[in-house]
């Protein structure tokens, strides 16, 4: 048989298609329909994935994991002794990576101290008081637990002071109301002794401006640790810690972290990799980030697999919507071709009516879902529906067209 | 000369169990002017030969030929577009379009602009005897007759010469199968149309000018209407 090139009539097509779907409205809705109920599904479990996704960011961003240096048992977290490389390891970003991986760093130290102005006042100090008499030197409000609200303690801050001094080098301190009385204008004298593994090295004179005052029976001074700091460097006495911890800057590093740290400390079951610096443990609780994090991509991962199963089935549904609705019009298709219709123009009259109502079934779709829920998302996912959907209707008004033409039009010997 | 035109021309198709001959080398030659009954017991081949002569399938064996030319050698969507129509049994007219819409059709398709099918729709709508108050209907709307006289419009209105009918007073009663044959015989014989008609109806071959008897894929040797009678 000669073949020439058939020009199309979209116009035909198109004309034909409207009339059908303007006189037949209720199969065309059906078909509409499947649409409409695809592109929900994908939106609703594309705006569920995106929120999952963004829950598990949420999470990583905002829920802080605080990792504490212990003893190399892990079990003693304070009395540490911990200074040198190990300070500037968690401050000195410049110099020290793991710095770069962590921020609210809490350093304390502890000082015993005497207060001249107690001591003229003829105050009784009992033997425990005087256990209990130490200057804190910290980083920030969070190394000192016995400052938390929790604990019930109610810090009042004298005007021009609040919890950032302790970040400073300012020589100010936060003592206990009842020791507000031995202030003289505003200005606290104390004498530290400084011990090093319970022996004294020596006493210093140290004065500290009042900022400001909490609640509570303790004998406890807090100052900011670059001030004590600054204090014991003057006199040339070792700085070290009692107690340090910190928060990762980054959760998404923490493994960075971790191998970052084990230069320094023992991290988890891995001593450090330095054979001369295995006197401390970093203790990175992550665990409930870990858990929280499983938990959320345990989701993730089956939504990730539900979309792509239904974007397949799509292309199956697309076949059978369009089977079922061309079906029963194969003797229309047939009389169309012993008109002398062409192949591609019946298959192009089919499209042209499937199409529009596929198309119309995912706008109110998206509609819908923008009602409901607020901005359609996934457009990339719906055109990979569409494209399913419609390589399925192809192949289905394809097999409808197959047809004898004779056979269809139900002729009989 | 010879429209159509059979040049032993034969058809088999294979089934779940065996090869069918339904045609076995027929020879025959269709004219202008003239209208032919075809008929014979169920299984003759009479649908067979039909579909052959309408080009909607091509013989195993042998040819079909218009204007000198085999079918299988034509662009058969053109050849059913300008040059052959059918008409059914079961009228198979397109229900959700009117009746000038479905008559309008085979225009559309050649690309003739709208108004101008309308007219010509119009026109071989009113040759057949349906009027004005017709168009806008739809095809459940009317009965067999107007059914088969709308299909016969719609084959006239696409300009083919050659009428192949399918039974086409199989569905009717016995006045609208007297209509749509006289009809049929008119446009063979005032208008020169080549009309083939495939009937079980005896009635209708009476009025043939010719009547080919197809008996187990061949043509019984031709006789006259009055011979078949």
């Amino acid at each position: 048989m000669r073949r020439r090139k058939k020009p199309l009539s979209l116009k035909l097509a198109l004309r034909y298609a409207a009339k059908r779907i303007w006189r037949s409205p209720l199969p065309c809705a059906a078909l509409a329909a499947v649409s409409f109920a695809f592109i929900l599904m994908l939106q609703e479990l594309g705006g569920m994935l995106a929120q999952k996704r963004e829950s598990l960011d949420a999470l990583y961003r905002e829920l802080p994991v605080n990792c504490t240096v212990s003893d190399v048992t892990g079990t003693q977290t304070d009395g540490l002794f911990c200074g040198g490389v190990y300070l500037s390891a968690c401050t000195d970003a410049e110099h020290y990576p793991l710095a770069r991986l962590v921020k609210d760093v809490c350093f304390r130290r502890a000082i015993r101290y005497t207060c001249p102005a107690e001591e003229a006042a003829g105050e009784e100090i009992s033997e425990d008081a005087e256990q209990q008499s130490k200057l804190n030197g910290i980083t920030r409000i969070a190394a000192a637990p016995l400052l938390a609200a929790e604990h019930g303690a109610e810090i009042t801050w004298l005007p021009g002071y609040d919890e950032t001094v302790f970040e400073s080098e300012l020589a100010v301190c936060l003592i206990p109301e009842d020791m507000e009385q031995y202030a003289e204008e505003g200005e606290l004298n104390l004498v530290l002794s400084v011990e090093e593994y319970g022996k004294l090295i020596c006493t210093l004179p140290a004065s500290f401006t009042v900022a400001g005052t909490y609640t509570g029976a303790s004998r406890l001074i807090y100052c900011p640790w670059a001030a004590m700091r600054a204090l014991l460097e003057a006199e040339d006495c070792y700085v070290y810690a009692d107690s340090i911890s910190f928060t990762a800057a980054d959760n998404y590093r923490l493994d960075e972290l971790r191998s970052a740290a084990s230069m320094y400390f023992a991290v988890g079951v891995h001593f450090s990799s330095n054979a001369d610096m295995q006197q401390f443990t970093l203790t990175v609780h992550d665990s409930i980030l870990k858990a929280s994090a499983a938990t959320i991509r345990g989701d993730i991962r089956l939504l990730e697999t539900l979309i792509p199963l239904l974007l397949a089935l799509s292309a199956g549904i697309g076949f059978a919507a369009s089977f079922l609705f061309m079906r029963s019009r194969r003797a229309e298709f047939a009389v169309m071709r012993s008109l002398g219709t062409g192949r591609a123009q019946v298959f192009l009259t089919a499209f042209a009516e499937q199409l529009p109502l596929t198309l119309l079934g995912m706008l109110l779709g998206f509609l819908a879902y923008g009602f409901w829920r607020g901005a359609p998302r996934n457009i990339g996912t719906a055109c990979i529906y569409l494209a399913c959907h419609m390589a399925g209707m192809a192949a289905a008004t394809l097999l409808i067209m197959r047809t004898n033409v004779m056979e269809a039009l139900g002729a009989k010997e | 000369m010879a429209e159509l035109q059979l040049q032993q021309t034969a058809y088999a198709y294979r089934n779940k169990y065996q090869t069918v001959q339904a045609l076995k080398g027929v020879d025959y030659q269709f004219e202008s002017g003239r209208f032919y009954a075809l008929v014979g017991r169920s299984g003759s081949g009479k649908t067979t030969l039909l579909s052959l002569l309408a080009g909607l399938d091509f013989p195993t064996e042998g040819k079909v030929l218009f204007n000198g030319k085999p079918t299988n050698e034509l662009d058969c969507d053109e050849y059913r577009r300008d040059d052959v129509a059918v008409i059914y049994q079961s009228y198979n007219l397109f229900p959700l379009l009117t009746v000038l819409e479905n008559v309008t059709y085979p225009l559309e398709l050649k690309k003739t602009p709208l108004p101008e099918a309308k007219e010509t729709a119009k026109e071989k709508l009113l040759s057949v005897g349906l009027g004005e108050e017709y168009l806008k209907r739809f095809p459940a709307m009317l009965s067999g007759g107007e059914q088969q006289r709308v299909a016969i419009a719609r084959a006239l209105a696409g300009g083919a010469k050659i009428i192949l009918a399918d039974e086409p007073t199989g569905n009717l009663d016995e006045e609208n199968g007297a209509v749509v044959v006289s009809i049929l015989q008119r446009l063979a014989h005032e208008e020169g149309y080549c009309v083939i008609v495939v009937t079980h109806d005896m009635g209708i071959a009476e009025r043939a000018d010719e009547v080919i008897r197809l008996s187990d894929g061949r043509i019984v040797p031709n006789e006259t209407a009055a011979e078949a009678g």
